[in-house]
């Protein structure tokens, strides 16, 4: 399906039902499979755009320092950053995430908003409307949709607005998580590797110098305490050979903890 | 389906936590789950298995003469990434060298690479029962268990220290596998080879004296066993 970007007129009211569905079942399509979150995002501000006849819509993250970042948007327009950033001080988004709901038909003044309108009127909008990405209870951003030509938008419309900025939060979410997970399996692969390490530096101290291997790892405990490395560290320079045994029972390890078995 | 039944999960973790569940009783669990099916869990890093553990003696030296002679469905699912089914194991054409070594009637095995995000942790090998045949409803039910494994695997507490931050889960499983890995480090430096090739020479000494790899390298440990 090819975006359909700067409509210029909105998704008439016989049609939306339709419409709707096909969009539904674009971006379920979208989040099986190679999961790509921008392509999930982009597709949200581009149907927005097509269904209201707006000009511009952006997706917009809140950070936990209430910080407003642009995630995605319907077409690269630099202003839409630049709109983004000034909501870190006010504007539309930053309203939808305090009340927690969403803001129709909003016209761009001065006395609301004094740093965001002044500069979107510069850019030619008239009206703003914003939707809250709703995780639970909490806001984790919101969908800013821009528009010249200041036509108002009916409540049956703005629930399908929320249905899609429903959508780009469930994304984001579950993009978080995925990035949770293969952190954890990262950090898993490296303990169980340092493991095998460890192992492999005691069989190996052990050979050479001729003591049993509970001693060769009470020997790299030392090192690596006297020398304020970690454990895995010292195992992968013996196994590379860079730390030899020698400096290993060194009198500088040896003066600091006499050997005891504890494994 | 039932609503209230609890999630495979909190089956296998029903009466203990994170924390102070081991490899060992997770396996025991999993075995309770499949309806006493053997079950054997081995985490890798590297290619390399860095712990493992089985529900019962059984199911522990189907999975150690795989280790022993690097073939087996075991090997295969963590090789090529990919579940690995037998109807009978010690008769399977592609592991020719594990039908000598496994005697007793036939038993079929379900290998499950344990993998999530394109990143393998390890398997999941289960071995069925004497009368256990191998179905679509079995595998769905093993496949499944293999997901939730994996998801309880990964939320085990590991701290940022490796001297005693890894989960109890895992540490009382290394121990298993440890002396393997010293073994390797102690012929690496006898035979002046790579630790990959020491492993092997391992493997290989196990196979022509008729032991477990685990078996040679506590040789090397404890006795003094040199390879020659």
């Amino acid at each position: 399906m090819s975006p359909d970007v700067g409509r210029p007129e909105p998704v008439a009211s016989p049609d939306r039902e339709r419409w709707l569905a096909q969009v539904l079942i674009e971006l379920a399509a979208t989040m099986v499979g190679d999961f790509d979150l921008s392509e999930v995002l982009t597709t949200v501000g581009e149907r927005c755009v097509e269904l209201l006849g707006a000009a511009d819509v952006g997706v917009v993250l809140i950070d936990e320092a209430g910080g407003h970042r642009l995630v995605a948007a319907s077409n690269e327009a630099r202003h839409l950053s630049e709109l983004t950033a000034l909501q870190d001080v006010d504007g539309p988004c930053r309203d939808v995430a305090r009340h927690g709901s969403a803001l129709v038909n909003a016209v761009l003044s001065a006395e609301r908003w004094p740093r965001f309108a002044p500069v979107a009127r510069r850019h030619g909008y008239k009206t703003v409307h914003g939707f809250p990405l709703r995780h639970r209870d909490a806001v984790i951003g919101g969908l800013c949709v821009l528009d010249r030509s200041g036509r108002t938008i009916t409540d049956e419309t703005a629930t399908a607005v929320q249905t899609l900025a429903d959508i780009a939060a469930i994304a984001m979410l579950h993009h978080r998580a995925a990035e949770r997970t293969s952190r954890q399996a990262e950090q898993l692969q490296q303990a169980l590797s340092s493991r095998v390490a460890i192992e492999q530096a005691k069989g190996i101290l052990s050979e050479r110098l001729g003591i049993d291997v509970a001693e060769a790892f009470e020997m790299m405990r030392t090192h690596a305490r006297s020398h304020n490395q970690k454990l895995a560290e010292v195992s992968a320079a013996v196994i590379a050979g860079s730390l030899g045994a020698h400096q290993l029972g060194s009198r500088a390890d040896r003066s600091s903890t006499r050997p005891h078995r504890d494994e | 389906m039932d609503r209230d039944a609890p999630s495979v999960r909190e089956q296998l973790l029903a009466g203990t936590d994170l924390a102070t569940i081991t490899l060992g009783a997770l396996c025991r669990r999993c075995s309770a789950f499949l309806d006493g099916a053997g079950v054997d869990l081995r985490l890798e890093a590297d290619d390399q298995v860095a712990v493992a553990e089985a529900s019962d003696p059984e199911t522990n030296r189907v999975a150690a003469t795989q280790a022993t002679l690097g073939q087996g469905p075991t090997i295969d699912a963590l090789r090529r990434h990919r579940t690995v089914l037998t109807a009978d194991v010690g008769a399977d054409l592609r592991w020719p060298e594990l039908g000598g070594a496994l005697s007793g009637p036939g038993r079929g095995v379900v290998a499950v690479p344990l993998a999530i995000d394109g990143v393998q942790i390890g398997a999941l090998t289960v071995l069925l029962g004497r009368s256990g045949t191998i179905d679509g409803v079995r595998v769905t039910r093993i496949m499944h268990l293999a997901t939730v494994v994996t998801g309880i695997v990964l939320s085990l507490p590991i701290g940022g220290k490796l001297d005693d931050g890894l989960a109890t889960t895992i540490s009382t499983a290394v121990a298993g596998q440890a002396q393997i890995h010293q073994a390797a480090g102690v012929v690496s430096v006898h035979e002046a080879c790579s630790l990959a090739e020491a492993l092997l020479k391992l493997r290989a000494h196990a196979y022509a004296s008729e032991q477990l790899l685990s078996e040679v390298a506590r040789a090397v440990i404890d006795d003094g066993l040199r390879l020659r």
